[in-house]
């Protein structure tokens, strides 16, 4: 009697797990009943605090200002944390239709086919032009002939300076080159702020200060690193000087955690200059009590730009209505006055004339004078390849030895030429 | 007679396997299945949307083998465990020694309450909280320790005490659970031993040594099991207050998985290093029965 009991609900139980999963889910029966129902996408992000209020306003905005598409924007945490989610959600078959993607996390997905071919949709489409974009930004967006992204919060580091103790230090002019920031520097620090506060986390600004002493990010051959010699050397040396004088803070943290550190040390006034990504200008011009200045980052031989930011992106194998809806959402993203509209509430760049243009940012611009100094340094962007290897050759290498040289007491010259030699084992 | 018992004996046959199946099943699916699917990803190449990843041999744990950074991870956790433990199980069975001394004093619930609320908070809070109270310039402990007159520690902003900071954070989260663990041990001694005890007037560390730790030893050996196995596994702390840095010098193997699973996208060399996380637990917990079978006193 009781082990029929057991049976029977064992068999009830597997019964019901079963048509759970064959009856036909709200989203797939509201897709085939119509056109009253707007289309669903899904829209991942990494924009947390103000940033990601105004992707959500921007997303409202598109909700209502039509109602064939209804975009639910979804915040995943920071590019770092983001990519992990969406290579999980990818592998499991889930991938969401749009996606903001670190521009060079972008060739991994292009390289496996996941990625929408906007290509047909740009040229067909009459309201979008394709040439209106900066070639600067469009960077990664071409993958073997295909358009894979569009730009969209594109950034380059640029050195911010707290004008207001640089004028105290009777200094004018923000530092132009290395030496301006050399001396910048000594002057600012005194017994309650440090000078210079060193981005060491994160690599790619020690990228930045390496391309304007003449190096490359990669060499001719594309198979190793492109400072390997006094390019690579001196920004490291740069470092270690003002170390030794007093003048360097160091953040503590990794990676994206590190920055954010140093933005709070700057804003506190611990370290008077310092270099992030043009895309905080607004929040860390909002949140000090001194004027924040923004200038390129000094060059030692000439200017350069090592691009950042993100993309955007569409998964590839979606439905005919949904890869519709997605490419509505993203040519609304790229159009002047939304792209516009987000440079200006950032300090992303602007993508195309028409963004810079727009009321808003023109607007904008009279009040923060420093917005569009990241403008200028679009001619001086540098290429760089879809690689694979990228994130972990940037982390794992570049930045393990800046740290060991810069917190580990190792020499210039051994740490470039330990990225040199552990770079090259990448592409053997 | 026979016929109906052997009946008997088949329905409860029957019986016993349905009852184990759901177990037996959820244990397949969600650990054997996994198990085996991790040696087996070990060995294949590509990332986590490579639609065939290649098959490599051994190629990723020749990776793992040849790695200075792999070596700095195991080294790390090596010496991460053997801190937490070891202080963990010494604090905790001294403060329940004492706090068993004082059973039924205001005291014991008070400290008892404190000890223990860490445990409950998630590690996740726990970190953001030490984050601050160890930051080197503007933190807490380094407040009061400048105002003490002393030297400010340079906590996890330098690679040398970066990892002993975070051990410490463990001890101090988990010791709560162990003491309330040791407690219930002791107080599971019958009176009589010490009775006989105190009437030969053996000294009262002598009693400790003789008499409360080899009655306890059962329980100390799985509280050090657990210990074990618990710092070996520590990730929370890791990705919230340091990333591994500074250096790679609290990059522990759970955090070094997770890192090459996601963030460079290389679920081999990741699994590999599952594969020897697996390893090692085994042996650790296999060694410790071992060692102490000889030396844990069960009643």
């Amino acid at each position: 009697m009781k082990t029929e009991k057991i049976l029977l609900a064992a068999a009830v139980l597997l019964m019901t797990g079963c048509s759970q999963s064959t009856e036909p889910t709200k989203e797939t029966a509201a897709e085939t009943s119509g056109n009253s129902e707007p289309v669903k996408i899904e829209f991942w992000h990494s924009m947390g605090s103000s940033t990601g209020e105004l992707i959500q306003e921007i997303v409202d905005e598109f909700n209502a200002s039509q109602d064939e598409v209804q975009v639910d924007a979804i915040y995943q945490g920071d590019y770092t944390t983001a990519g992990t989610k969406l290579q999980a959600a990818v592998s499991g078959g889930n991938a969401p239709e749009v996606v903001q993607i670190e521009i060079t996390r972008v060739g991994m997905y292009a390289s496996q086919g996941l990625l929408m071919d906007m290509l047909p949709y740009a040229e067909n489409d009459p309201d979008f032009d394709l040439d209106s974009m900066y070639p600067g930004v469009m960077d990664f967006s071409y993958y073997e002939g295909q358009l894979v992204s569009l730009p969209n919060g594109r950034s380059v580091p640029v050195m911010y300076y707290n004008a207001d103790a640089l004028k105290e230090a009777g200094i004018e002019e923000a530092p132009e080159t290395w030496e301006d920031l050399r001396e910048a520097t000594r002057s600012l620090t005194t017994d309650d702020m440090i000078g210079f506060g060193a981005p060491l986390g994160d690599s790619w600004y020690y990228l930045a200060l390496m391309l304007t002493a003449g190096g490359q990010v990669y060499n001719d051959e594309g198979n190793n690193i492109g400072f390997y010699g006094e390019a690579g050397t001196k920004p490291l040396q740069l470092w270690l000087d003002m170390q030794e004088e007093g003048s360097l803070y160091i953040p503590e943290g990794e990676d994206y955690a590190s920055n954010s550190a140093l933005r709070n040390a700057f804003m506190a006034g611990k370290c008077g200059i310092t270099m992030q990504s043009s895309a905080q200008y607004r929040s860390l011009a909002d949140n000090s009590e001194f004027e924040v200045g923004v200038a390129y980052i000094p060059k030692d031989v000439t200017y350069a730009a090592i691009p950042g930011g993100s993309n955007l992106v569409a998964f590839e194998g979606m439905s005919e209505e949904k890869a519709e809806a997605a490419w509505k959402f993203m040519k609304y993203m790229c159009s002047g006055d939304v792209a516009g509209k987000y440079a200006a509430g950032t300090g992303y760049l602007p993508t195309s004339d028409a963004a810079l243009n727009s009321d808003i940012y023109q607007e904008m611009l009279a009040q923060y004078p420093y917005l569009d100094v990241a403008v200028g340094q679009l001619e001086y962007f540098v290429d760089m390849p879809f690689d694979e290897a990228y994130t972990e050759i940037k982390d794992n290498v570049i930045g393990k030895y800046v740290q060991e040289c810069i917190i580990g007491g190792m020499s210039a010259e051994d740490a470039v030429e330990n990225m040199y030699q552990e770079a090259g084992a990448f592409y053997q | 007679m026979m016929g109906k018992m052997r009946k008997g004996e088949g329905k409860d046959a029957l019986m016993g396997y349905l009852l184990a199946a759901p177990a037996v099943i959820l244990l397949l699916l969600f650990t054997v299945y996994p198990l085996i699917y991790l040696v087996y990803r070990s060995l294949l190449g590509g990332n986590l949307i490579t639609k065939e990843p290649p098959f490599v041999g051994f190629q990723n744990y020749r990776i793992l083998i040849e790695s200075s950074d792999f070596h700095q991870v195991l080294k790390n956790t090596a010496i991460y465990t053997l801190i937490t433990v070891v202080f963990t199980i010494t604090l905790a069975v001294v403060i329940a020694a004492w706090l068993n001394g004082k059973k039924h004093s205001r005291l014991n619930e008070v400290v008892q309450t404190f000890i223990f609320t860490p445990h409950i908070i998630s590690m996740v809070s726990v970190s953001t909280l030490f984050l601050w109270l160890m930051d080197s310039r503007s933190g807490f402990f380094n407040a009061v320790l400048s105002m003490l007159g002393l030297e400010p520690y340079t906590f996890l902003a330098s690679p040398d005490t970066a990892l002993f900071s975070m051990a410490m954070v463990m001890v101090w989260k988990g010791l709560g659970y162990y003491v309330l663990l040791i407690m219930a041990a002791l107080q599971n001694i019958p009176a009589s031993v010490y009775e006989a005890a105190e009437m030969d007037d053996t000294p009262g560390i002598r009693i400790f040594f003789k008499i409360t730790l080899p009655m306890i030893s059962p329980t100390i050996l799985f509280t050090s099991v657990v210990a074990t196995i618990a710092s070996f596994k520590v990730f929370d702390s890791v990705s919230i207050m340091t990333g591994g840095g500074p250096l790679n010098s609290t990059n522990t193997l759970v955090y070094y998985i997770y890192d090459y699973a996601y963030r460079y996208g290389k679920p081999g060399q990741a699994c590999a290093a599952g594969v020897v996380l697996l390893i090692f637990v085994c042996v650790i917990t296999y060694v410790q029965f071992k060692v102490s079978r000889k030396r844990v006193h069960y009643q």
